[in-house]
């Protein structure tokens, strides 16, 4: 199905914005954002700095992904 | 002995429940290859969720992750990490294989590549990586079934006899109920891993030190902080650095959804939507990891000097002295482990080497019929080839399935190229796939040659790109007619 005109073109840059949504989002949990949260201390919820850093990124990535599908299925794309 | 046959009667009664929960499908679905390889292209979201999660999640989940924990810290969370991102390019690529999938009738990966570009060399020579990659790593779970029986029956059962039982059970699903007995066998096993492994991780640091908190303050104040901090430690007990985590971390993440027995679910899907929700469900199914690595965290003040980091679970369970139930229902956990990985290897790699190996070799002209009779024959032949590995050959496979994740990885380039460019050619694509893999290789053979400490498939994707785009450049294009099916003007 090829999808001409403004709407295509906006859905491709929705859709291009969520990309750079998932690269800022590995980056922080590779070098250099996790660099920055190396350290063990201070513990959150009892975990090491680092882990709760990469399971709230997990968390946010999932609202990311929930939210893409909501507004593919909304643009009436169901793949 | 009555706590060990408890253990062992547990062990024994859940391979006849997933044996009868995998035969159950067996009549569900038509009497073709479609049928058997993608079970007519009817997995349901629940379903897809389950087989992934499970596929995915081996005995390495059991004894390697809370092993990379115990022995190299926070190195273990590049496990976290790769799992949750490496699901996302399924969301865009998924849905573009199913379209084409349904179109042209392809159940394997290679046979969508190697239609795309136009080329039988790019089938075979996915398929010659298919199969010398999974092998290897159906060999892994046989040998952790093996061990598993060994551990509760207290050598009463031989490793041989239990990897033979374990697998007698999935190969017979597998014959019987194609893709659809991995599905419905999935569902119980997905879910059992998961409270088993939940349960653990919040049990035993809660034994041992009064919970996960203190569990962290008593590591650091005994001057364990460097495993705490990622990057962790390498495996030589060094610190780890930067560019090996992250480099491991993006090749993971690119090759993921590459693994044919994971890819080949795109084609068993019911719709695009199911494949695209499953992806956004995955990482609820990936935090699972997070108690397994605090299992291997918990056994670093109470079992220090392991000399085999992969059993500190086993042998803290013996520490421990939990009630024989208990024990029993984590080496059920392992065990599902497993098999549902196993059973998703096996069906893949003996799909693979017959439609697109054999078939690509001969040309196709197989009627459908004895299409199926040699997948389920391969089927038998791969699964006693890596029984063959894990009872009687010395050979370590390690090294041959650790470079099969760099090469594995070289895949993600073709697909990009498959579905996003209409410049790259057959020749192009078939190159870039071979030069990537053959510098994946080198690299790892000869890790002194790198000239930066990143992983080799990163070496590989540099290698796999130029040549691609090189080659593509000299070549003729192919018909834009072939191409339009494939290369659409939308991301998704």
């Amino acid at each position: 199905m090829i999808e001409k005109g403004r709407d295509g073109r906006a859905s491709r840059r929705r859709h291009r914005n969520y990309l750079v949504f998932f690269v800022v989002a590995l980056l922080a949990l590779i070098w250099p954002g996790l660099a920055l949260v190396s350290s063990p201390t201070p513990f959150v919820l009892g975990l090491p700095l680092s882990l709760a850093w990469i399971i709230a990124w997990l968390v946010l990535l999932f609202f990311g992904l929930v939210r893409l599908f909501i507004s593919d299925i909304r643009e009436g794309r169901d793949g | 002995m009555t706590g060990l046959s408890t253990e062992l009667l547990i062990c024994l009664s859940y391979l006849l429940v997933v044996l009868i929960v995998g035969l159950l499908p067996s009549r569900q679905f038509s009497n073709s290859v479609p049928g058997f390889v993608a079970g007519d292209r009817s997995l349901n979201v629940l379903v897809l969720y389950f087989v992934m999660g499970a596929a995915i999640f081996s005995s390495f989940a059991f004894l390697g992750g809370p092993g990379w924990a115990y022995s190299r810290g926070a190195a273990a969370f590049f496990i976290l990490t790769y799992g949750a991102f490496g699901l996302l390019p399924f969301y865009f690529l998924g849905p573009k294989a199913w379209r084409v999938g349904k179109r042209f009738g392809f159940v394997t990966q290679a046979e969508l590549l190697g239609h795309r570009f136009d080329s039988r060399l790019m089938s075979g020579l996915l398929s010659v990586i298919t199969v010398a990659a999974l092998v290897p790593y159906l060999t892994i779970q046989m040998t952790g079934a093996g061990y598993i029986f060994a551990t509760v029956s207290d050598g009463l059962i031989p490793e041989w006899l239990g990897a033979l039982l374990t697998y007698g059970v999935v190969t017979i699903y597998v014959l019987s109920s194609g893709v659809l007995g991995v599905g419905w066998t999935s569902m119980l096993q997905g879910l059992l891993m998961m409270v088993i492994a939940w349960f653990l991780g919040l049990y035993v640091p809660q034994v041992l030190y009064g919970g996960i908190g203190p569990m962290f303050e008593q590591l650091l104040s005994t001057g364990h902080g460097e495993l705490l901090s990622p990057p962790g430690l390498a495996a030589d007990g060094a610190p780890w650095h930067w560019w090996g985590y992250s480099s491991a971390v993006v090749v993971s993440v690119l090759g993921f959804s590459c693994w044919p027995h994971f890819f080949m679910k795109a084609f068993a899907a019911r719709g695009p939507k199911s494949i695209k929700l499953m992806v956004v469900m995955y990482p609820t199914f990936q935090l699972f990891i997070v108690p397994i690595l605090i299992i291997g965290f918990a056994g670093i003040l109470a079992m220090p000097g392991l000399d085999n980091p992969d059993r500190i679970l086993p042998s803290m369970l013996t520490e421990l002295q939990l009630s024989p139930v208990l024990v029993g229902l984590v080496c059920l956990g392992t065990l599902a482990a497993s098999m549902s990985s196993g059973d998703a290897i096996l069906h893949a790699a003996a799909s693979v080497l017959v439609r697109d190996g054999i078939g690509s070799a001969r040309g196709r002209g197989m009627t459908d019929g004895t299409e199926r009779r040699l997948i389920r024959i391969s089927a038998v032949v791969l699964g006693a080839v890596a029984y063959w590995f894990a009872v009687v050959s010395e050979m370590s496979l390690v090294a041959l399935l650790l470079a099969s994740y760099g090469a594995i990885a070289q895949m993600f380039p073709v697909l990009i190229a498959a579905f996003y460019s209409r410049r790259v050619t057959g020749a192009g694509a078939v190159s870039g796939l071979a030069g990537g893999v053959a510098a994946s290789v080198l690299f790892m053979v000869f890790p002194e040659w790198r000239p930066l400490p990143v992983h080799e498939g990163v070496y590989g994707l540099v290698a796999n790109v130029s040549l691609m785009m090189l080659v593509s450049r000299g070549t003729k294009r192919l018909a834009p007619e072939r191409i339009a099916a494939y290369v659409e003007d939308r991301l998704d």
